[in-house]
């Protein structure tokens, strides 16, 4: 009986120190120890950052390098990193794609928990937060060293406080995209360059149709274009004023100018030529353009060239319109940025990647596709000129992307404020409203004013 | 005569002893589960509790803030707040009934089965081993889609088409009918309490002339009343909690009229960084549940009948009265 006490005592000391042991996960060996997850290390600061210095040559260092994308774009970075590994052997990459879904998320508890990757994608809604928390790397010192082939234009983005905290990965204008095959059915001529916002309502009303003689309309010619603050903010631009104020803690939704640019905007959903919601079922992360329902979209040049890929010879693409009688405005703006881990261990050899991954040549090259809009700099352009006499898409993306580059632009992109996830949830609730008429333009403009200036300025 | 202290007998102390061991080793074999509510379930749980009265975001240090985010969600700062409590209960309330009436109608039809039994017991189930994950609750999107399967079939046979997730009006009762399929393990708990319900009850019944309809209503019923007791806190708690389901197939919408008290939660949490907040916002939450269960454990006095006990004695004397 003792025998029979002690053996079954020993078993539960033996599960108990299992369940202990299992609890405390000893880090392997050669890597770091991650921090508690309920630990908040870090405070706001604005020190200069402190950068490692030269290894000696002997000294292997690896970075881990995340981002998200499709297929696409996994192949076309991996390709890149797989180039540079091989000329780089004292500084790997190790790479972390993923999909958009958490990828957000998981950025924010490896930040937390201080175990953020060294050089990471970011979405653009978290630049301002991020970089205020002390998190992203000041990259102001380095714009005219390791970055001074970048493009110049797109240097003036993402800037916080006066300082580059994050870099486009590509140039990635807002366009006006068609669907050729629909225009050509009905008989349309496509737009062009300088087309304005009065002629693309006119080939919007020529374009909404019943199609197959079911007597319901099953062609609109644009999805609703107030939805979308990333193009709504351009129209405001060009009526001489701005979505948001300079310090980012309260919006212009009471300002006539942005009024009138609603008003013109909402005259597209008044004539008819927009799906009511719920008319029709938009693929998740599509538009109803994507999905084949309107004629003409708005898409961001980056995200064109996957669309694109997906409909050959059907969709092409044309600069933003312009609105007639305003001064003339252009605005460029970013693809998708890339930042770097303020308290990484190795935040010089991150740099030494982020320049060569966003202005060498071989970079381009290695890539084969500009899988997050045309390429930031003049050297990897080149490149994609030699490619673009074959590739199609290629083609249509760098003649935008020349355009703009050609114009005097004089729109500058503010940084997004820092509560704008939450801002834009009301932002979309309230269109929402608007959309399914429960509330005027004027009305959705002041409902936006009323709730979303107390979260801009908490 | 003073009182003599004996030593305890020797027997006394060694079964003493052997009590201990006994509690030592019951304690060891459950330490890896009690290591891991302690640790997973009631620390975090404390923590949130200290964490709602503070202003946190992740990356910065924890600040105090007192009794601010309760002040912001009651007096209606938190522009989700009041209307995704109304939705929440709204689909408890109605779901919820709904659900205890298909499982229970279920379970009396399997266990009036001759044949078959165990072939469409498994059938019904089927659907809860699924159960509503956001792989099912995408199935029902694409199936609840202006053009997904319902409005084709629709469609084919002369009807127009519904806006089962994009009319305000509808979309609600689209969530609901897409959770009713995993009513399977309710109805299995209830085939059980079935099979409890002596013979004898439904023999007097017929003796005494009872028809169908008036055996399970003076009969099956009451019997029964205990499992649509747990059935119905069960739901309750579970449904207050709803989450996956609206947010993968509606995202909150349209007009708010899915939006769940969890997902303005998780927005808050997730979305907006606001992790003292939305610990606040969990906090209520288990207040509100806590209040519905007390409520409907007080209403049990009035309709569960347990068999031989306090209860139906007490219902006896009101009965005398």
């Amino acid at each position: 009986m003792k025998k029979l006490r002690f053996l079954a005592l020993l078993m539960a000391a033996m599960m108990a120190f299992t369940a202990i042991a299992g609890c405390t996960a000893s880090a392997p060996a050669g890597t770091t120890q991650p921090t508690a997850a309920t630990v908040a290390p870090t405070t706001a600061t604005t020190a200069e950052p402190t950068v490692e210095p030269t290894p000696k040559p002997q000294e292997k260092v690896t970075l881990m390098f995340s981002w998200w994308g499709n297929d696409a774009r996994h192949a076309a970075t991996n390709a890149a990193v797989d180039f540079w590994n091989k000329a780089n052997p004292n500084i790997q990459i190790q790479t972390s794609p993923a999909g958009w879904d958490g990828y957000s998320d998981k950025l924010l508890t490896e930040l937390s928990a201080g175990t953020a990757p060294d050089i990471f994608q970011i979405s653009t809604n978290d630049i301002a937060n991020f970089a205020q928390k002390g998190q992203l790397l000041d990259l102001t010192p380095y714009m005219d060293t390791l970055f001074v082939s970048y493009d110049s234009i797109l240097k003036t983005l993402y800037v916080e406080d006066n300082k580059n905290y994050a870099l486009s990965t590509g140039i990635s204008v807002p366009c006006l995209t068609y669907n050729k095959t629909i225009l050509d059915k009905l008989g349309i001529a496509p737009p062009t360059d300088d087309e304005t916002f009065d002629s693309l309502l006119e080939k919007c009303k020529a374009a909404t149709k019943d199609t197959n003689g079911d007597g319901k309309i099953d062609v609109w010619g644009i999805e609703d274009p107030t939805a979308n603050t990333d193009f709504t903010s351009l129209v405001v631009t060009q009526y001489g004023t701005t979505m948001f104020a300079p310090d980012g803690k309260s919006s212009k939704f009471d300002d006539p100018k942005l009024i009138a640019a609603y008003k013109m905007l909402a005259g597209f959903n008044d004539a008819g030529v927009t799906p009511k919601p719920g008319e029709v079922t938009v693929k998740e992360g599509s538009s109803a353009f994507q999905s084949g329902y309107t004629a003409f979209g708005f898409q961001a040049l980056s995200a064109y060239g996957g669309s694109a890929g997906s409909s050959p010879d059907e969709l092409d693409v044309a600069a933003f319109p312009i609105v007639a009688g305003q001064p003339e405005m252009r605005v460029v703006s970013g693809s998708v940025p890339m930042a770097i881990y303020s308290k990484g261990a190795h935040t010089e050899q991150a740099l030494q990647f982020l320049a060569w991954f966003l202005t060498n040549a071989d970079s381009a090259t290695a890539q084969g596709a500009m899988a997050r809009g045309v390429f930031p700099s003049k050297a990897q352009r080149d490149v994609m000129a030699a490619k673009s006499t074959t590739d199609r898409i290629i083609t249509q993306e760098m003649r935008v992307a020349d355009f703009f580059s050609t114009l005097k632009t004089n729109g500058v992109m503010l940084p997004a404020p820092v509560n704008i996830t939450e801002w834009s949830k009301i932002y979309l609730d309230t269109n929402n409203e608007y959309a399914y008429k429960k509330l005027t333009i004027e009305q959705f403009c002041q409902k936006i004013k009323e709730l979303g200036d107390p979260i801009l300025a908490q | 005569m003073a009182t003599v202290l004996r030593k305890p007998h020797p027997k006394a102390r060694r079964a003493s002893r052997a009590a201990k061991m006994n509690n030592l080793a019951g304690y060891l074999f459950i330490s890896p589960w009690l290591i891991g509510f302690i640790a997973l379930t009631v620390g975090p749980s404390l923590f949130s509790l200290v964490l709602a009265f503070t202003d946190y975001d992740y990356l910065s240090p924890i600040k105090w803030v007192g009794l601010k985010n309760f002040v912001t969600i009651f007096t209606g700062k938190d522009y989700y707040f009041w209307n995704s409590i109304a939705v929440t209960v709204k689909y408890v309330f109605i779901r919820q009934p709904i659900f205890i009436i298909i499982a229970m109608t279920a379970a009396m039809l399997v266990n009036s089965l001759r044949k078959g039994t165990s072939l469409f017991r498994t059938l019904l189930y089927l659907p809860a081993i699924l159960g509503g994950g956001v792989a099912v609750s995408v199935m029902w999107r694409m199936i609840f889609e202006v053009d997904g399967f319902i409005n084709t079939l629709l469609k084919t046979i002369g009807l127009s088409g519904v806006q089962w997730l994009s009319d305000p009006n509808i979309a609600l009762w689209t969530v609901m009918l897409a959770s009713l399929p995993t009513f399977g393990g309710s109805m299995i708990i209830f085939i059980a309490g079935l099979k409890g319900i002596p013979e004898s009850l439904y023999e007097s019944a017929i003796i005494d002339g009872a028809n169908g309809l008036q055996k399970v209503w003076y009969i099956t019923l009451p019997m029964l009343t205990p499992v649509i007791f747990f059935s119905a806190i069960m739901g309750l708690i579970g449904g207050m909690q709803t989450f996956t389901g609206p947010y993968v197939m509606t995202g909150g919408g349209p007009l708010k009229a899915t939006s769940f008290y969890m997902i303005n939660l998780y927005d808050q949490a997730f979305r907006f960084h606001h992790a003292g907040y939305a610990s606040a916002l969990a906090w209520i939450l288990f207040v509100i549940i806590l209040a519905f269960t007390m409520l409907v454990f007080k209403s049990s006095d009035l309709w569960v009948f347990y068999e031989n006990s306090l209860s139906s004695a007490k219902k006896d004397r009101r009965r005398k009265k």
